[in-house]
């Protein structure tokens, strides 16, 4: 039967037109809202040139990749590290750990800045804090980012270990490699369309993380200012301009990133790994 | 392996060059940490660089300041310990901080009074809002800020309750209520005399008998500050003429004798 002509072509164009809607006003919103931003700072050039000419503006800016590239990297090594044990090894507790790990994605971010901070000043921990100068420092950023950027490195490697494993691995064990072997030589390589997909979720939380940097951290000019706080800053202190220019920077450098990690995993990962494009 | 290892290590490096690169040379764990009402941003951070390159700052101390509520000052303070010097809108803050003995008495340095801001509609419009005028408001929160506080106290309890319940959108800080006046989200707020100069559009009106009451700008040193005299000059240097003149300019008048006599409270 030529399903072209018959009830279910039909039953499909309807089908396919609720998700094509769908996508169109999705995509239209989101347009909006980066239209919304542009809009508004184009009603004021000159302050939005003064906001992006600012030293602070600036300095938050490296800050903000500074911190989101050091997070990222060690929520990677963590969660993968957290994931492939989860995944691999059953052991007691495994389970509460397993649990542990998706807490961070779903308590509100403002309740680990809260946490954080009670944890490093107000428990005996605060020995810590006094000498490594973590809460209201650069280092309470990166603690910040790291905590939720792990959960979501976790999450995304645990779910590509969790259908890797017994396979490929269970032969290698077998032919005699260690744990370690079959880790670095076959699940990581196997491993690396995940891989870009976790930095690039963990960069991008790290990237826009605000709650908890902001209690955790502090809001001060120059120090612990990353680009989310300067908007709160800039819409404090009553420049709308500005911190629409600022979140207009943010869009700009995700979308640059968010290229980045397309073409690297298309061109180099996925296709030295064999997985269809 | 090998690769990812490598590619790490340049990643945490070059983030590292990074974070060291955007941080400020004369910024650091010595400087002193003001924690300062969100409303005052204005005149504070202008006396935040006068001092850091004033001949006053002869040990080149640097200055860093905490912007948020008063109440919420507080509990961070309580918290964290965070903070050298409280900078609050509201002299009312200071009694607080120094009945529970977080802070000495404070050192005066302006006033301001509470008023009613808008942009679009008229005057009489705007005052239209103590007696269920048909315009749209935003309210600042009696136990988030200052100006919230102040006024409940000048219209009565249940009548600003009644306001609240009115308003459009209820706001933590006086420059959130200003933001939404400025930007059209509604026609008229509460905010303080001087809340109009850090935006350019918006008008203000002080409705009968808002002027008798006086919010006092004080500025006090946390007794668990562990940079006292250094705290303490930046306190001077806000109450010297150079810092009152900065207030000045930002449209607060000379604080009044009463609020001197808290300054003259024996310190700890």
């Amino acid at each position: 039967m030529n399903r072209s002509n018959g009830p279910s072509a039909n039953s499909d164009r309807r089908f396919d037109a609720v998700l094509i809607v769908a996508a169109v006003v999705f995509s239209t919103v989101l347009l909006a809202l980066i239209g919304a931003n542009v809009w508004v700072a184009g009603l004021d050039r000159i302050g939005v040139w003064e906001t992006l000419k600012q030293t602070e503006i600036q300095q938050a800016l490296w800050l903000s990749i500074g911190t989101s590239v050091y997070s990222t990297v060690i929520s990677l090594w963590v969660g993968t590290a957290i994931a492939h044990l989860i995944s691999q090894r059953q052991f007691w507790g495994c389970r509460f750990i397993d649990l542990l790990m998706d807490l961070p994605v779903f308590l509100p971010p403002l309740v680990i800045g809260i946490s954080l901070l009670i944890l490093f000043r107000q428990t005996p921990l605060v020995w810590f804090d006094e000498w490594f100068h973590i809460a209201f420092a650069v280092p309470a950023i990166i603690v910040a980012q790291t905590i939720v950027g792990t959960a979501f490195v976790y999450r995304t490697m645990k779910a590509t270990f969790d259908q890797h494993a017994g396979r490929i691995e269970g032969i290698a064990e077998t032919l005699g490699a260690s744990r370690w072997q079959v880790f670095s030589r076959i699940t990581l390589p196997a491993s690396k369309q995940a891989i870009v997909a976790s930095i690039a979720i963990a960069w991008a939380r790290a990237f826009g993380e605000f709650g908890p940097v902001l209690v955790f951290a502090g809001s001060f000019r120059g120090r612990t200012e990353v680009l989310p706080v300067s908007i709160y800053l800039e819409l404090n202190s009553g420049n709308v301009a500005g911190a629409a220019a600022i979140s207009l920077l943010m869009i700009l450098i995700a979308a640059i990133v968010l290229l980045l990690v397309r073409f690297t995993s298309r061109d180099r990962f996925t296709s030295r790994a064999g997985s269809p494009r | 392996m090998r690769s990812y290892v490598g590619i790490s290590g340049f990643a945490m490096i070059a983030s590292t060059f990074l974070i060291l690169f955007a941080r400020s040379a004369n910024q650091g764990h010595d400087a002193v940490v003001v924690l300062c009402a969100a409303s005052l941003a204005g005149p504070v951070t202008e006396l935040q660089e006068a001092f850091q390159s004033s001949k006053l700052n002869a040990d080149g101390l640097s200055i860093d300041v905490l912007y948020r509520g008063s109440p919420e000052l507080l509990a961070l303070h309580r918290i964290s310990g965070v903070g050298d010097l409280l900078i609050a809108a509201d002299v009312h803050y200071h009694r607080v901080f120094v009945e529970t003995e977080i802070c000495d008495a404070p050192m005066p340095l302006g006033k301001q009074f509470p008023c009613l801001i808008f942009t679009s509609v008229s005057e009489k419009d705007a005052l239209s809002i103590l007696n269920h005028g048909g315009v749209t408001t935003s309210l600042p929160k009696p136990q988030h800020a200052a100006i919230g506080r102040a006024v409940a106290k000048i219209v009565g309890a249940q009548t600003y309750q009644r306001m609240l319940q009115n308003a459009r959108v209820s706001r933590e800080t006086v420059t959130q209520v200003a933001t939404d006046v400025s930007n059209g989200v509604v026609d008229v707020g509460c905010a303080w005399t001087t809340t109009p100069r850090q935006f350019s559009n918006l008008k203000n009106v002080v409705p009968p008998h808002w002027d008798q009451y006086e919010s006092q700008v004080g500025v006090s040193v946390f007794y668990a500050s562990q940079k006292r005299a250094a705290a303490n000059a930046f306190r001077k240097f806000c109450a010297s003429p150079a810092g009152q003149n900065i207030f000045a300019d930002h449209g607060f008048s000379a604080p009044t004798a009463s609020a001197k006599n808290l300054a003259s409270a024996p310190q700890k």
